[in-house]
């Protein structure tokens, strides 16, 4: 008698899903909402110590100053924009390039042409026009670490009007 | 007859386990995956995009995270600032910023010369150059003198 009983009330105990389903897809809706694929961000480590003051190498492994350096003439890159602030034109020094890939090439050409431990000294000073985007100045300094060159100036903003020859020993 | 059908009215089931196991693995996987390190970084701010810089494994504690949007806004220090306006601003946010490195590295006993800071400058790609020197000139003020400039990969 006790069995049967047993038998026929031993019901399953049902758990109530559909509130923890509701919980979960809500959850899983705000997690996929709230996704951003994670974008690798990437830089540019320079050094731009204050005029007057000793750089700090970005390294930080050589801080004594090297008589080298004061005989390596900085390299001037000149960068022109037109009014969107697009960049139009390259003159690295006196030679007028014809873009930044070439510019890459000729800092490539200069920097075969230092000889040894000198090679880590050169330095280019980067001047752009004040209305210049940023963009080109990133793409300027790219060629130039591309280029094997670590140390990257920025110059004075200048502004369009600018006679193309830097004055001497320009910097800011 | 109306015993036999309260006893087998239930009809076929369905077997909820294997979709709450797939749904669980996917809020787990949304959940990891959740980017919460971008905090410091604005998504106003396009970055500009080139192939050639690295990816840096700087210090955390050493950042200070200067986001620049495009019109001369400094988004970093909390709230909005205008690099034409509110430039004693900046330069005090900046000092500070600076004097508190110091007091941590003349703290440390064998801290090597010169100031630990590193400001990582997120710059959109349209900003001028004018707006970048003017920040970046207040940095060097301050004794700033290595900088980070962010940009990103092309996608792919």
């Amino acid at each position: 008698m006790m069995r049967a009983r047993a038998g026929l009330f031993a019901t399953k105990l049902d758990m109530q899903m559909t509130p923890m389903i509701d919980v979960v897809f809500q959850l899983l809706i705000f997690f996929m909402l709230t996704y951003r694929p994670r974008l690798t961000e990437t830089a540019f480590l320079i050094a731009l110590p204050a005029p007057g003051v000793q750089a700090q190498a970005a390294s930080a492994d050589d801080p004594t100053p090297d008589p080298l350096e004061s005989l390596l003439p900085d390299i001037p890159i000149r960068l022109r924009a037109d009014g969107q602030g697009r960049l139009v034109e390259i003159v690295m020094g006196n030679r007028p390039l014809a873009s930044v890939a070439e510019l890459r090439a000729a800092l490539e050409t200069f920097l075969h042409s230092v000889e040894g431990r000198a090679r880590e000294k050169v330095k280019v000073e980067i001047e752009p026009d004040a209305s210049l985007r940023y963009e080109f100045i990133v793409e300027v300094i790219g060629a130039a670490t591309a280029a094997g060159i670590e140390r990257v100036d920025l110059g004075q903003p200048r502004s369009t009007e600018d006679t193309r020859a830097p004055p001497p020993g320009a910097g800011s | 007859m109306a015993l036999r059908k309260l006893f087998f009215v239930a009809g076929p089931e369905i077997d909820m386990t294997p979709m709450i196991d797939m749904t669980f693995q996917l809020i787990a996987f949304f959940m990891f995956v959740m980017n919460f390190e971008t905090t410091e970084s604005d998504q106003r701010v396009r970055l500009p995009i080139t192939d050639i810089a690295r990816v840096t494994n700087l210090p955390r504690d050493e950042l200070i995270y200067l986001n620049l949007a495009r019109d001369g806004r400094l988004l970093a220090v909390g709230r909005e600032l205008s690099l034409k306006s509110d430039m004693p601003e900046i330069e005090e946010y900046l000092s500070r910023e600076a004097r508190v490195l110091r007091a941590r590295r003349d703290s440390a006993a064998d801290a090597p010369p010169g100031l630990p800071g590193i400001i990582v400058l997120r710059a959109d790609k349209e900003t001028s150059y004018r707006d970048i020197h003017d920040l970046v000139s207040a940095c060097r003020a301050a004794g700033f003198q290595r900088f980070s400039l962010s940009a990103r990969r092309k996608e792919p």
